[in-house]
């Protein structure tokens, strides 16, 4: 196995971009485990909102609308 | 029904239930049946459809739920992040998987056929008769699919090129066997 830092400097954009996009993903798959979580926890849209440094609509339209359930279990 | 297939037509729709099996699906679906019949053609039929784009691996990776691919999984460890750790700290707080997208599918012993691989394999026939070939062949497989209507199938050929092209190469190729 290559050093960790010795990939991270690596000088392919390519590799570099990927993993631009690969962190967004994950990110996005995230958000919408904890999300899930925070209204199973009893949460509001505007609490999450708060947090997440988004409108409540934007939330709820990601979110929301039967979505209200644990994703990828 | 299965009497009118040829061996290769056959053998594709064993290879959708592995296709299945191997996907961790509770249902063969049309997705999977076009991957296995993509990958029953013969040489000049599948070379004709991968220069369009559409081939087994691409549709099998366009239909798949899994959230990253491979080289992004490598490139996630390339900055120092461990997918794994990851991964295994969220199963375990929320009980979801990262990899995949929500609505993940459930593995089971005897995985039965879905309605759009069903209405695919009858549409097949329907697509053999419209064309007077005397046996089902891959090909018309192949049409019936994309007659289905099946949104995951038609949606994962989206990605890689148009149902349209594919339907009028497929008309070509049993039409010069037929010539």
């Amino acid at each position: 196995m290559t050093s960790l830092a010795d990939t991270a400097a690596s000088e392919d954009p390519a590799e570099g971009l990927r993993a631009v996009v690969a962190l967004r993903k994950l990110a996005d798959r995230l958000e919408a485990i904890q999300v899930a979580s925070a209204r199973e926890r009893g949460w509001s849209w505007q609490e999450i909102a708060d947090v997440l440094g988004v409108s409540r609509q934007a939330v709820h339209k990601k979110h929301g609308a039967g979505r209200f359930r644990m994703p990828g279990r | 029904m299965f009497e009118r297939f040829t061996k290769q037509a056959r053998v594709a729709v064993v290879l959708a239930q592995e296709e299945a099996r191997e996907s961790g699906a509770d249902r063969v679906t049309a997705a999977h049946l076009l991957v296995s019949v993509l990958a029953s053609l013969d040489a000049p039929a599948r070379e004709a459809l991968a220069g369009l784009g559409l081939t087994a691996d691409g549709v099998r990776e366009a239909a798949s739920d899994a959230v990253f691919t491979p080289s992004e999984e490598e490139a996630l460890r390339g900055i120092g992040i461990d997918l794994d750790s990851i991964a295994e700290a969220v199963r375990e707080r929320f009980g979801a998987d990262v990899r995949r997208r929500p609505g993940g599918r459930r593995r089971n012993g005897h995985i039965p056929f879905a309605a759009g691989a069903k209405k695919s394999l009858e549409l097949a026939l329907r697509e053999t008769i419209r064309l007077k070939g005397g046996s089902i062949r891959p090909e018309h497989l192949l049409l019936g699919i994309l007659r289905s209507d099946d949104p995951e199938a038609l949606a994962a050929v989206d990605r890689l090129t148009t149902v349209a092209d594919v339907r009028t190469r497929l008309v070509e190729l049993l039409g010069d066997r037929a010539a």
